[in-house]
């Protein structure tokens, strides 16, 4: 249980849309781990400065920092506790240098 | 697909000290509604109920003339809450479909938010309604000036109920309300002297009752034009117009109401990434986000609604209140800038869906 989001773990997370009947809905063809993928690759921008990356775990994801450790989590509301937990506390969407950076490390 | 929500409904009543709080407890609770609802207080010796209870349950429960169950939580909100749904189930307290809990105290409802979610029991019961603030109409307006505390409850609130107005000064009422506007200007005002009967204001426009969800998410659209819309700078290769509206620039302490509007849909993934990380950052900051949003492929215009760092599972309303489909965002924060807000979900929309 995440005390900031309250997702419990394996019900959906409020954002899932394929595959979760208490949803907003989404594209018909739109498969669970294609979204899931997307999400991965969207929040693995926002990680690389950090040179930390997640990726698909089953219904779970793992957050790997740039020391290699891992750590599975729950849900995208836990990525952000697990960063910190790691050291990297990097991903702020009001830090000025942080909205610089992830555009440049597009290049 | 969910259409209602089923869990109960939790209401929170707030309001500074000497804001009438506990007089409108006690109007509630003598009122001819209130069947159905329980209400959670800290002591039951807090309203004066020795008339209006026709059934002491236990020390700590009482049975209401009108149907309310009015439980003590003595301190303990999470013990005080899983009594009272346990009793429920047990058939030892009547049945109810709504808990209201009188906050004794608080800043802000946020421990209350956490409590309910917090607790696997309990998330799967109950879920945060609503939360009324009452405001003096004589001290109000400087209780918001002055105590940070003050200014924090009604800018949280989906209700504002202003007591008092019966003794109050037409300025004084005038000075509260352009105050609590300042402040919080999407939240209902209601005058406690003028409503006959407060209960359907207060509790029946719900937005997870699939009957008034539309006019919850409507009331606070009407707003829109009197408040500020944050950015307005492009950035390279931005081709979406930002709208601005004749605006009043909302600013109050350093809490400050905005809106963010764009036109073009919303990619939901990159827009959830942004506001799940602007939440675990800046949470206690973030008193209210309200939305109403565009995005592709759902089953009708999305509803969002944050408290601090409570997020309500967003819903759908079946079509959109009007012709425009435009995704629209209120903000009510302390402490952040309402142009970095706007700049940063461009910029993470901008580079996400790349």
């Amino acid at each position: 249980m995440c005390a900031a989001c309250g997702v419990l773990s394996g019900t959906p997370d409020w954002m899932d849309r394929a595959g979760n009947p208490e949803g907003i809905g989404g594209k018909e063809n739109e498969t669970r781990r294609g979204e899931r993928q997307k999400l991965v690759k969207m929040v693995n921008i926002l990680l690389s400065p950090g040179k930390a990356k997640i990726s698909d775990f089953g219904e779970k994801l793992i957050i790997k920092g740039p020391t290699g450790k891992t750590k599975i989590v729950d849900s995208l509301g836990h990525v952000w506790v697990e960063a910190d937990n790691i050291g990297l506390r990097l991903v702020d969407p009001l830090d000025e240098a942080f909205l610089e950076m992830i555009g440049s490390s597009q290049i | 697909m969910r259409k209602n929500d089923e869990r109960i409904p939790v209401t929170v009543l707030t309001g500074f000290l000497g804001s009438g709080k506990t007089t409108l407890l006690q109007r509630l609770l003598s009122g001819e509604e209130g069947a159905g609802v329980a209400v959670l207080m800290n002591e039951l010796g807090e309203v004066s109920l020795d008339d209006l209870y026709i059934q002491k349950m236990t020390e700590t429960t009482l049975v209401l003339k009108n149907g309310c169950v009015c439980c003590s939580m003595r301190s303990d909100l999470q013990k005080g809450l899983r009594e009272l749904i346990d009793g429920r189930t047990a058939g030892t307290v009547p049945p109810f479909t709504r808990i209201l809990i009188e906050t004794t105290g608080l800043a802000d409802p946020t421990p209350i938010a956490q409590t309910l979610v917090g607790d696997l029991m309990l998330r799967r019961q109950v879920r945060l309604a609503n939360i009324i603030t009452t405001i003096d109409a004589i001290f109000g307006a400087g209780q918001i000036d002055t105590h940070a505390e003050s200014m924090r409850q009604a800018a949280i609130a989906d209700r504002l109920v202003l007591t008092k107005t019966d003794i109050a000064e037409p300025e004084q009422i005038e000075q509260a309300k352009k105050k609590i506007h300042q402040v919080n200007p999407v939240a209902m005002v209601l005058d406690a002297n003028e409503e006959e009967s407060l209960w359907p204001m207060l509790f029946d426009i719900d937005p997870f009752n699939p009957d008034t969800k539309s006019a919850e998410v409507q009331a606070w659209l009407k707003c829109l034009p009197k408040i500020h819309v944050a950015g307005g700078h492009r950035i390279h290769g931005e081709t979406e117009h930002v709208h601005h509206y004749h605006e009043e620039h909302h600013e109050e302490g350093d809490i400050q109401t905005f809106s963010i509007r764009t036109e073009k849909p919303l990619n939901w993934t990159a827009f959830c990434i942004w506001l799940s990380a602007l939440i675990h950052r800046h949470g206690p900051q973030l008193l209210r986000i309200k939305g109403l949003l565009n995005v592709p492929d759902a089953l009708g215009p999305v509803v969002l609604n944050t408290v601090q760092s409570h997020i309500t599972p967003p819903m759908h309303l079946e079509e959109w209140p009007n012709e425009d489909h435009s995704s629209r965002i209120v903000f009510i924060v302390q402490g952040i800038s309402p142009d970095l807000v706007e700049y940063s979900l461009r910029r993470f929309l901008s580079i996400l869906e790349d």
